[in-house]
């Protein structure tokens, strides 16, 4: 099955990295930053920075827009930050499944790409319980990173 | 070896930077700073901006204890290697970070006792010298792997060739 692992660079990208187990056995690919740390990442597509501004944002979703229609992934999985809004909406667009993964540094408040991707997402996650109760019901906790 | 590292966020970290590099005066073991774009310039530490995941994992690995901030990269590398950790969060009055998010996960890490936490950068110093144990990640990670696997599996099982 094929997977899109989608996120920023540093930690949003070390929590997918930390998770690699958990995608053995799929064909995965990667979009992501450019930047030191996935210069050398095989079968990545590098974007610039997203948050970086409204410019940045727009070519983004459209260079995610041109991926997503050559790669037709059946899951969207995301760690955040911003680059996940554009990737699961235009995911969940071309029929694929919407995984979201709440990065660890959200302990009792919600990050606004979360706050956003949760009203599409399949399979929603957050890694500390206590952020539970801020999300609804979708919600669920499987253990965390941390 | 103490390595201290501040991850790869576009504000440097001057506070933690100069404060590692004149206790480096005063401690009896070597210390190497990732610096990325702090603006003071360390005069008595071994320092480098950006390397990329691979080259920053070895000096997590040959490091006796980690100083980082409150990034999520740098404490899930540090609880990975089991690695004795202090975690000095980015203040965004300091202009060290765009809000103060990082006081969240580092109040978490210091109630589970995955990391001291220091605030007060004066206290750096006492801590370097009273820190004991390591960190580690615990089962909660293998907890999560296994479920992403499983409904992974779900949607379609791998196909074994």
């Amino acid at each position: 099955m094929k997977i899109a692992l989608v996120s920023s660079h540093g930690g949003h990208l070390t929590e997918v990295f930390e998770l690699k187990d958990a995608f053995k056995g799929h064909e995965t690919f990667y979009i992501s930053y450019r930047c030191v740390n996935t210069e050398n990442l095989e079968r990545a597509y590098l974007l610039p920075n997203m948050g970086a501004g409204i410019i940045n944002f727009l070519s983004g979703t459209l260079s995610i827009l041109k991926i997503l229609l050559k790669e037709r992934p059946k899951v969207i999985f995301s760690t955040g930050a911003e680059i996940a809004i554009p990737a699961s909406f235009i995911g969940k667009l071309f029929g694929a499944k919407i995984i979201y993964l709440e990065c660890s540094a959200q302990v009792v408040n919600p990050s606004i790409t979360g706050k956003i991707v949760y009203h599409i997402a399949d399979l929603f996650l957050v890694q500390w319980k206590s952020l539970l109760k801020k999300y609804g019901s979708k919600a669920q906790y499987h253990g965390g990173l941390i | 070896m103490i390595f201290v590292t501040i991850g790869l966020h576009y504000q440097g970290f001057n506070r933690l930077i100069k404060a590692v590099d004149e206790l480096a005066l005063k401690i009896d073991e070597e210390v190497i700073a990732q610096i990325s774009s702090t603006k003071y310039t360390p005069k008595n530490i071994e320092y480098f901006r950006e390397k990329n995941i691979e080259e920053v994992d070895e000096y997590f690995k040959d490091a006796r204890i980690i100083i980082s901030h409150a990034g999520i990269g740098s404490i899930i590398t540090a609880l990975k290697y089991e690695k004795p950790l202090i975690v000095v969060p980015r203040l965004k009055k300091y202009g060290e970070h765009t809000n103060d998010h990082q006081m969240e996960v580092s109040r978490q890490v210091a109630q589970e006792g995955k990391a001291v936490v220091v605030k007060n950068i004066n206290n750096l110093g006492e801590k370097i010298t009273t820190l004991q144990g390591t960190s580690s990640v615990g089962n909660n990670k293998k907890e999560l792997v296994n479920y992403l696997r499983e409904y992974l599996n779900e949607l379609e099982p791998i196909k074994n060739n």
